[in-house]
Order: structure tokens, then C-alpha cells, then sequence
């Protein structure tokens, strides 16, 4: 055969090994550590800086590839059977980080660092122009203190301002400054600590009225949530207190050392918080937390989704923060999620939940022949498995230990940051803003990590500021 | 009432046209306008404002209006339209009891709909007091409620209410208007007719229109 043909050949038996791969593709060749094999090749792309891109990177719908996905099967068996996947991977996106694999225009690397998708012609980004010209009402193009400040007053203190304010911001020597002044005002306000804030943590929390205090079947209360969660956000505290606080906040919003005891006149016939300081790892350690999610589960897997989710920004249910734990799942409460279609997964998600075995949901004890229940408190064996667990790649024994080290991870600063970007800009960060948006969330360790730093970072951004 | 509510959807569009980013010329006019009456808008090219929700929406229409948030809108007289009924639809959401955890992200189809309703129930309410409870008119000062028509042309009452449309704009947009908003707003005295309508009907109408402005719902 000539060298030709050979190549011929070789070429055809590759494009058939992918189109074997394509068509054959399902559930049961799930590769959870593809995303980690990705990031390894871009841990620059803003979908790689704290997180993890998602199985849509190559899926339309998990396991149909879109454009990009093909192209990437194509160039990984290329030369045949691939022994080390991972690696395979993290050498087979640069091969085709040339291309324009969806034909919007832009390669695939630069897709990728803009934070679209290579695999979606509809997801595409093109820089806008500069405005040039007057605007008799703001600065257009250009930070403008007017337009920030109506958004400083709406978003942070929940009215719009005055006719005569928003004349005295324009004459102000510094208007800048007066922007800041009035943001502090705003943040000190009941309408930042009781709603704005209250309604961040909804999806956090996720209360539900018929168990809480005020419910027909009253099970844990929820206002200690929302008022610890305020705390830790307002007053320049420390934000990753969310997850290590040892300590409860009252109702008149004081700082409360220790177990929380039956208040007499309370429906629930047990303590408001009754797990012990030492125990304890803020908002996922608080009863409610573990009533809502944990309930019955001796594996609590919706309790460290839920914590994963909420606290690091990643939604395992939409594939993301997937990051398998090799020889896991192994399936310690029986429930079959070692198979294909869960491992997927479960891989990532049960390393993720054995730290939260040792804490009760939902239960009941009889005590002098009477139901008393310990809801959300510390109990050890709980379960024949240990504890030990792991999280983003760390190996951590316990729940304490998995609080203390996901606070230090990129993804909690990211999510934190994101929480208050989104929220004041009015949409999750895009490729406009990207530059802007990982200098906010990495600014967090120098300012102590206060809630109110970020968020007068966050009004001085284009991103906000800029009509 | 819908030759009105014709009118009120043109005054609406034709202040809208005004205060959005353009300032295209028609090709037959030649505008050598003053800066205060024609003047040049750049406009924005990001194109991204955010939504006023339901808890500001209320705030803004209380203080503008000097009403109380539970007086400015009400469902079969009990219900609050802005903090209950229409709460979704507005941008809030309900978690306890509803399990909603999120808002909805953008307007939905019947947030148009339901801002009208409360706009329009709060600039009634705020009509109502003026002329039946306040020992004086507090947000109508300069419109004649009792009046059973207007005279347009009349300059008096002209003047009166370009002074409080002046007012509407300062304490619901928080900015001067222009003479060509002004003078948009007062052919709202009019029916498509020619008729005069009510003093009462006027101060909501002009309410109504300058209150669901882009501008006031949208920052």
C-alpha cells in the first residue's frame, strides 16, 4: 500500500473509530472527569477559574455531542485507542482549539476564553463599539455617579432617589464618594438586612412554612438561618463565617454563643438549636438545614448537594463541580448508584455527603416514655461509614474539616462574588465583564472577606456603573 | 373611556419616544433646537437596565404619591395587590409559602399588565384622597379635581397643571421635564372629541402615564 493510501486509511479508520464512539455514545460511557481534563488544558477560561465547566462543554444533551464535542472525539481517537483519558482529553482540545467547531465566526479558543460556547453558534459575543457623543442625562459610556446612584438606592436601600438628591449627588465635588456614602447608609438600613439580603438567602435556606416555627407541624425554625446569614454579610464581618460559625444570631441581631435552649412558650418540644459549638459549620450546620435536606437519609446526599450548590456554586444536578473520586461511588446505604447511569454523578456527589452522616435530620427519641426529638444534632454513629470525605479533590474527615476548606477554595470567593455581582448588576457575569468580575471576587481575602467591601467594589464596575 | 385610554396609549408613546436614547430628526425637520428642548441623546449601547421590583415599585409610588404602600392598591378592597396578589408578576417571590425561592429573572407576560393595574390604582387612590380626605391636595395641587371638565384652553388651568405635571416628573422620575413632555402630557385634557374631561380624570391619566414611563420602571 502507498503512504498515501496508508494515511488514507489510518485517517478513515480514525473518522470511523469517532463515528463509532458518536453513534454508540450513552450514559453508560459517561466521562465525569472530563470537565476536570478540560480545565486542566484552560485553567485560564473564566469557566475554569473557581469551577469547573459543565458536561455541556461537549453535550447538546447528555451523551449527543454538540459541534465542539464531535470535533474534540474526533481529535482524541485520532490515532486510535486512547489508554488515559484524561490526558487524552487535556491534549485533544488544543489540537482543535484552532477551529470555529459551531461556525459563529469565533475559534474554539477563543470561545472559551470569552466563557461561550464552542458548541452553540447562538452563543457568541462581539465587542460593543464606544458610544461617542452627548447625553444630557449621564455619562454614557463612562462610569456615571447619577446612574449609579439610582442604582445604589434601588438595589441596596429599596427606593429610588429623590428629586433633590440626585441634584445634589450632580453638584457634589466628588460625587463618587457621596455614591459610597449613601451604599454604607444603604447597607446599614433594615431593608438591606431584612429583605435584600433575606431574599439572597431564600434559595440557600429554602424554607417552607408548614414545618417551620409558625407551621402546623413545627420542626425546626428558619429565622436563625436568615438572621445568621444577614449577620455574616453585614457589618464588615468576616463571610466565610457562613461556614464557620460556632455561634447563633438572636432576633434583636446579637451575636449567641453556644446551644440555643427550649424557649417555654416555643411549639417545638426541644431547643431551637441544640448542636454543640464544636460540632457546628455555620449555615450548614444549623437544625433547620439538616431537617429540610437531611430529613430521614443516613447518606445525606441532598444536604451536601445543597451545601455544594449554595455555598460553592456548584449544581451537581446540572452537572456541575463534577469532579469523580476514583473507586466512588461505593454505594454504602445500598441505594445502586454504582451503576453507569448514576456513577456519573454520584462519583463526586457521595465522596461529597459522608462528612454530613453524622448529623441527624429528622428524628425522634423516646425519653420517659415520651417523643423527644433530636432534629439537626451531632451524632457519630449515626451510620457504620465514617466521615471521611472529599471535597474539590481534598480529602477531609469531617464536616468541620470541609467547611474550613471550602471557605479557602477559589470556588466559595467565586460564588460569593457572584451572589452580589449578579444581584446588583442585574445579570450573572458575561464575557464583557469577565476581567471586572474575577478582580472583584479575588479582591475578597484582601478585604477580610467583608460582604460590604465586595459590594462597594462591585457599584464602582463598568458593569454597574456604566449606562 | 377608549377614546381615552387611545389617547392615554399615545401620550404614553409619544413621551416614550422622547425619552428614549435617539435623537434621529424627522427628514423633513431641521430641529436648531436649545439644549433644554431638543436635546442631543447619545444612546447607550449596552442596552442593560435592570427591573424595579415590586418592593421599590411600592416604595417609589408611596413616597411620589404621599400614600401609605398598603393604601395604593387593594383587590376586592382587601387583598394587597403589590405585596400579595400580583407579587410575582411584579419581581418579588413568595418562599415560605409558595416555595419560591427565586424571582422571576425578567418581566414576565402579565407583569405589563399587573404594573398598569397598580399603577393606575395607586394614582386613583391618591385622586381620591386629594379631593376627599386631605385637608388639602397634596399630589394634584395644580388640577382642579372637582372640575367636571376642564377647559384646555383656558391659561390658568393650564398653568396649574403644567406646574403639577412639573411635579409628577420631579417626584417619580426625579428629573425636570421637558417643555414637549409638558405640553404632551396636557392633551390629555382633551377626549378625542375635543371634550374637556374631568379634573379627576386628568390628574390619573397624567399619573398613569408618566408612572409607567420605561423610565420610572426600569434603572
Amino acid at each position: 500500500m502507498s503512504h498515501q493510501a496508508m494515511r488514507i486509511a489510518q485517517a478513515s479508520a480514525a473518522w470511523l473509530a469517532a463515528l463509532v464512539v458518536v453513534l454508540t455514545a450513552s450514559a453508560a460511557s459517561a466521562r465525569p472527569e472530563a470537565p476536570r481534563a478540560f480545565c486542566a488544558a484552560y485553567p485560564e477560561a473564566p469557566n475554569c477559574k473557581g469551577r469547573l465547566v459543565t458536561c455541556a462543554q461537549c453535550h447538546s444533551a447528555v451523551p449527543a455531542f454538540n459541534p465542539y464535542g464531535t470535533a474534540l472525539i474526533s481529535a482524541l481517537y485520532a490515532d486510535g485507542a486512547v489508554d488515559d483519558f484524561e490526558a487524552g482529553v487535556t491534549a485533544a482540545v488544543t489540537r482543535i482549539e484552532s477551529d470555529d467547531s459551531d461556525g459563529d465566526g469565533l475559534s474554539n479558543l477563543e470561545e472559551i476564553m470569552l466563557g461561550t460556547s464552542a458548541g452553540n453558534p447562538l452563543s457568541h459575543y462581539a465587542l460593543k463599539p464606544q458610544p461617542a457623543g452627548e447625553n444630557p442625562g449621564y455619562a454614557v459610556g463612562k462610569w456615571d455617579a447619577a446612574f449609579a446612584y439610582k442604582r445604589v438606592m434601588i438595589s441596596y436601600c429599596g427606593k429610588s432617589p429623590t428629586y433633590e438628591e440626585l441634584k445634589t449627588i450632580r453638584a457634589a465635588a466628588d460625587p463618587r464618594a457621596e455614591v459610597h456614602d449613601a451604599l454604607d447608609a444603604c447597607l446599614a438600613s433594615d431593608y438591606w438586612r431584612d429583605e435584600g439580603l433575606a431574599r439572597l438567602a431564600d434559595n440557600r435556606i429554602r424554607p417552607l412554612k408548614a414545618i417551620g416555627l409558625k407551621g402546623v407541624i413545627p420542626l425546626a425554625d428558619y429565622d436563625w438561618d436568615y438572621r445568621l446569614f444577614a449577620y455574616v454579610l453585614t457589618g464588615d464581618r468576616d463571610a466565610r463565617e457562613l461556614l464557620t460559625a460556632d455561634y447563633h444570631v438572636d432576633a434583636d441581631f446579637n451575636r449567641v454563643e453556644g446551644t440555643i435552649a427550649k424557649d417555654t412558650t416555643s411549639p417545638m418540644d426541644y431547643g431551637p438549636q441544640p448542636l454543640i459549638p464544636e460540632q457546628r459549620a455555620g449555615m450548614i450546620t444549623t437544625q433547620w438545614f439538616f431537617v429540610i435536606n437531611t430529613m430521614f437519609s443516613a447518606l445525606p446526599r441532598t444536604t451536601a448537594a445543597q451545601a455544594y450548590r449554595a455555598y460553592l456554586g456548584a449544581d451537581i444536578a446540572k452537572s456541575e463541580g463534577i469532579m469523580p473520586v476514583a473507586n466512588e461511588p461505593t454505594d454504602v446505604d445500598g441505594k445502586g448508584v454504582q451503576a453507569p447511569d448514576c456513577a456519573a454523578c454520584h462519583s463526586t456527589l457521595d465522596p461529597l455527603s459522608y462528612a454530613f452522616s453524622a448529623y441527624d435530620g429528622i428524628r425522634d427519641v423516646l425519653l420517659d416514655d415520651r417523643p423527644q426529638s433530636r432534629n439537626g444534632q451531632y451524632n457519630p454513629t449515626r451510620t457504620p461509614w465514617g466521615t471521611d470525605s472529599v471535597l474539590l479533590g481534598k480529602a477531609v474527615p469531617n464536616l468541620r474539616a470541609w467547611a474550613e476548606e471550602a471557605v479557602k477554595t477559589d470556588a466559595f470567593a467565586r460564588n460569593l462574588g457572584a451572589m452580589f455581582f449578579t444581584h446588583g448588576v442585574g445579570e450573572d457575569p458575561g464575557p464583557a465583564h469577565q476581567a471586572e468580575f474575577e478582580a472583584l471576587w479575588r479582591s475578597l481575602d484582601g478585604d477580610g472577606f467583608s460582604a460590604n467591601r465586595l459590594i462597594h467594589r462591585v457599584i464602582d464596575t463598568d458593569a454597574f456603573g456604566v449606562p | 373611556m377608549q377614546t381615552l385610554t387611545k389617547k392615554v396609549a399615545q401620550g404614553a408613546a409619544s413621551l416614550l419616544t422622547l425619552t428614549l436614547l435617539s435623537g434621529c430628526p424627522a427628514p423633513e425637520e431641521k430641529p436648531t433646537p436649545s439644549p433644554e428642548e431638543e436635546p442631543v441623546v447619545t444612546a447607550s449601547v449596552k442596552g442593560q437596565l435592570k427591573w424595579k421590583r415590586q418592593d421599590a415599585l411600592a416604595a417609589d409610588l408611596s413616597r411620589a404619591l404621599a400614600l401609605g404602600e398598603d393604601e395604593l392598591c387593594k383587590e376586592v378592597g382587601r387583598y394587597d395587590c403589590i405585596d400579595y396578589v400580583h407579587k410575582v408578576a411584579l419581581g418579588g417571590n413568595e418562599p415560605e409559602e409558595a416555595g419560591q425561592y427565586m424571582p422571576l429573572a425578567e418581566p414576565g407576560a402579565s407583569t405589563p399588565i399587573a404594573v398598569e393595574r397598580v399603577v393606575f390604582a395607586a394614582c386613583s387612590a391618591a385622586a381620591y384622597a386629594d379631593r376627599e380626605v386631605r385637608a388639602a391636595p397634596v399630589a394634584f395641587w395644580g388640577i382642579d379635581l372637582n372640575a367636571a371638565a376642564l377647559d384646555a384652553s383656558d391659561e390658568r388651568t393650564r398653568e396649574g397643571a403644567s406646574k403639577n405635571i412639573t411635579a409628577l416628573y420631579q417626584s417619580l422620575l426625579a428629573r425636570d421635564p421637558l417643555k414637549r413632555e409638558v405640553d404632551a402630557v396636557l392633551t390629555l385634557m382633551e377626549d378625542d372629541a375635543g371634550q374637556g374631561v374631568s379634573g379627576d380624570t386628568f390628574a390619573v391619566l397624567a399619573c398613569f402615564t408618566i408612572a409607567t414611563q420605561s423610565e420610572f420602571l426600569f434603572y
